[in-house]
């Protein structure tokens, strides 16, 4: 009897065993969510999903977060009038990257520890996102990184990127210059910081390619804290006059450009300008008024694109601040790509699996295609658009894909 | 390099030079009446800048009520700075708790201005402008020069003889001398010791402001135009730290460097400033121009 007894009692233990087993170490992504779930859990008592978002609350960059707000708000409202994701309703937490890089991996460092985030969204400042590089994929929840600089690009687990990459930015400004525009003798103005030094040095590298040499006579690098940009503009008009240049490429951010812009502009430098996305964003035309009109670009959004899927989220966007939204105001969306995500996942709080469904969800977004293009690989994008500036507005000329 | 570019860098280098005179010159006053380095005295380009904005922008007024507007308030904000800053702690025992309180302003100021006027840059009219908008120029024998500028570089030779006069020519400018050589004689004497530093704080802070004025057509309206001090401290250096005179040399010789610097150095640019500056603390550690009262025993 005791030996029946030890034996069923044995056997009893095993299967209890066997019914609680430890997670497997990677997850299986099914259409209803593995019974077994991968152990790397958000953890939200109200049952809410939450989102956590990086961005410069405070500091010079604070307009990047009130653009990147009313995105978001526009969006949460919409989907959360929707039924949310899998009918949780969805909330945003605000992380406050401020203005140096401590501050920003502080944000970020707070961000990791907070159990309720299914997947964060980090800046757009490639510096920020290189700086967070390894806490992102130490925390193992999946982080999309706003930034553009190739650097990021490690294919490390649980890091995508959702822009496309400054080299990208770069070959296709490249070869517009070069096919269209009939660039021979460039010349290059870009900013020194690490991610527009760095597309510059790939246009450099790409016009190489082309069999266009471009020397240091020809480069005018400039500190992301320089105001004045009448002695380069000076000295770029005095090589266009000795017939040493017939066309200028930029790389830079929204400021500088704008300045660049109105300096070449003042100094009568009349040959094509073109530059990174920053040219068409809306701070840029904003400030460089009608300076740089007749600026070629190549953008990562489109805010005018006449496609389907664009006007319809213009609508929804119209009417819900009474007005359409321009470039800086698409990253919201991605609330949506989120949602996809999770449904394909199963589980809007396992961050295995929601980063396992990144890899087999192609989305369509207003600009672009987000999809998966193979281990070593954590860029999403293939596609820009080419467009010149005509009284202030971007108007799109073809839309490119690199790959 | 040909003429023409050689004329542009130049002027534009004493343009800028002219700026850097304006709050150098306030950085002095300040030290030699109070004894306090400014650490906010950047910012004063950034509030001069945006109460330009204010006036000509939001507030659309033509030039000729924008600019004494301007100058009513930046000499109020120089008097509202003195007692915020100076007049709580003049008597205290820590010396470095006026300096300690001049970053923490230039951090307030900043926030203040980010807080009311938002983060994003703004673009301020030039002085000059052509039918379109743009910036005028002044074109001679083929060589074009921005009209911004040469008003730049003639309000800061305004301001320095104005300046020059003050305190040379002018018996509260002696008042204001001897109140910063020596303020307990000086109050012995009857000068209001008081009113000296009132009027010191309102001339310098105004200095500053006027320099935002000036420069913000160009370098668009932001708080990242308080990064400029750097320029202001390094003339000061070059120049002599008690000089007003060695302050605006230094301030030229800084703008003409970085000029030029732009030709074949454009990336190291703020490197080759900061080289001359330790050149020379190396050689010339008293400055250009030394004063003729040295420190006190």
């Amino acid at each position: 009897m005791k030996k029946i007894m030890a034996f069923i009692m044995a056997l009893t233990l095993t299967f209890s065993l066997a019914a609680c087993g430890g997670s497997s170490s990677s997850a299986e992504v099914s259409g209803s969510g593995g019974a077994t779930g991968s152990g790397n859990l958000a953890v939200a008592e109200d049952e809410k999903v939450y989102v956590g978002v990086c961005s410069h609350l405070s500091g010079s960059y604070s307009y990047l977060y009130e653009y990147a707000k009313e995105s978001f708000d526009v969006c949460l409202s919409y989907l959360n009038a929707n039924g949310g994701i899998m009918g949780h309703e969805v909330e945003v937490v605000w992380f406050d990257l401020g203005d140096s890089i401590d501050t920003a991996m502080n944000a970020f460092e707070l961000a990791t520890e907070d159990k309720r985030l299914s997947t964060i969204v980090m800046s757009t400042y490639s510096q920020n996102c290189l700086a967070v590089l390894d806490a992102a994929t130490a925390a193992k929840i999946p982080t999309f990184m706003g930034g553009s600089g190739d650097a990021i690009n490690t294919g490390a687990d649980y890091i995508w990127m959702n822009r496309p990459l400054d080299s990208s930015a770069s070959a296709t400004i490249v070869t517009y210059a070069v096919d269209t525009l009939k660039y021979t003798k460039p010349v290059i103005c870009y900013n020194t910081l690490a991610s527009t030094q760095a597309g510059a040095e790939y246009m450099i590298e790409y016009l190489g390619d082309r069999g266009i040499e471009v020397d240091d006579a020809h480069t005018f690098g400039y500190s992301n804290e320089e105001k004045n940009f009448d002695t380069y503009a000076a000295q770029v008009k005095s090589l266009i006059d000795a017939g040493e240049c017939d066309g200028i490429l930029c790389f830079g951010n929204q400021t500088d450009l704008a300045a660049l812009a109105k300096s070449l502009d003042a100094a009568g430098c009349d040959v094509p300008c073109m530059g990174n996305a920053q040219v068409i964003n809306e701070t840029t035309l904003s400030l460089a008024g009608a300076s740089i009109n007749g600026w070629y670009s190549v953008a990562e959004s489109y805010a005018e694109d006449e496609g389907k899927l664009n006007q319809e989220f213009r609508e929804i966007y119209n009417e819900a601040t009474g007005h359409y939204p321009t470039t800086n105001l698409y990253g919201g969306y991605f609330l949506f790509y989120l949602e996809a995500l999770c449904e394909k996942a199963g589980d809007p709080y396992d961050r295995d699996y929601i980063n396992e469904a990144i890899k087999e969800v192609e989305f369509d977004t207003p600009s672009g295609i987000y999809k998966y293009w193979g281990e070593g690989d954590s860029n999403l994008r293939n596609n820009m658009y080419v467009c010149v500036v005509e009284d202030g507005v971007a108007k799109i000329l073809n839309s490119v894909e690199y790959r | 390099m040909n003429f023409n570019l050689f004329v542009s860098l130049l002027v534009n280098g004493l343009a800028m030079g002219m700026v850097y005179a304006l709050l150098a010159m306030g950085l002095i006053m300040l030290f030699r009446s109070a004894g306090v380095m400014n650490f906010a005295q950047g910012m004063m380009l950034a509030v001069g800048a945006y109460i330009s904005y204010a006036t000509q922008v939001q507030a659309d007024l033509p030039l000729y009520a924008a600019i004494p507007l301007c100058l009513a308030s930046y000499v109020v904000f120089g008097l509202i700075f003195m007692a915020c800053i100076y007049l709580p702690l003049k008597d205290t025992k820590f010396p470095a708790a006026i300096v300690v309180a001049t970053m923490g302003t230039s951090s307030i100021l900043s926030e203040a201005c980010t807080l009311i006027w938002g983060g994003e840059a703004l673009s301020v009219p030039y002085l000059v402008t052509n039918g379109e908008g743009k910036s005028a120029y002044l074109t001679i024998g083929g060589v074009s020069i921005q009209w911004q500028y040469i008003l730049t570089t003639i309000v800061g030779v305004v301001l320095i003889f104005l300046v020059y006069v003050l305190f040379d020519k002018l018996y509260v400018g002696k008042m204001m001398e001897a109140a910063a050589q020596d303020k307990y004689t000086a109050s012995l004497i009857g000068i209001p010791k008081l009113v000296t530093i009132a009027i010191t704080y309102a001339i310098a802070i105004s200095l500053g402001c006027i320099g935002g004025f000036m420069v913000s057509p160009v370098t668009y309206c932001s708080v990242s135009l308080s990064s400029l001090q750097l320029r202001a401290f390094a003339s000061v250096v070059i120049g002599g730290t008690r000089s007003i005179k060695g302050a605006v040399i230094g301030a030229l010789l800084v703008g003409l460097v970085e000029a030029f610097a732009t030709v074949n150095l454009s990336n190291y640019k703020d490197a080759v400033v900061f080289i001359l500056l330790i050149v020379f603390l190396l050689v010339k550690p008293d400055g250009l121009v030394r004063s003729k009262i040295g420190d006190k025993a």
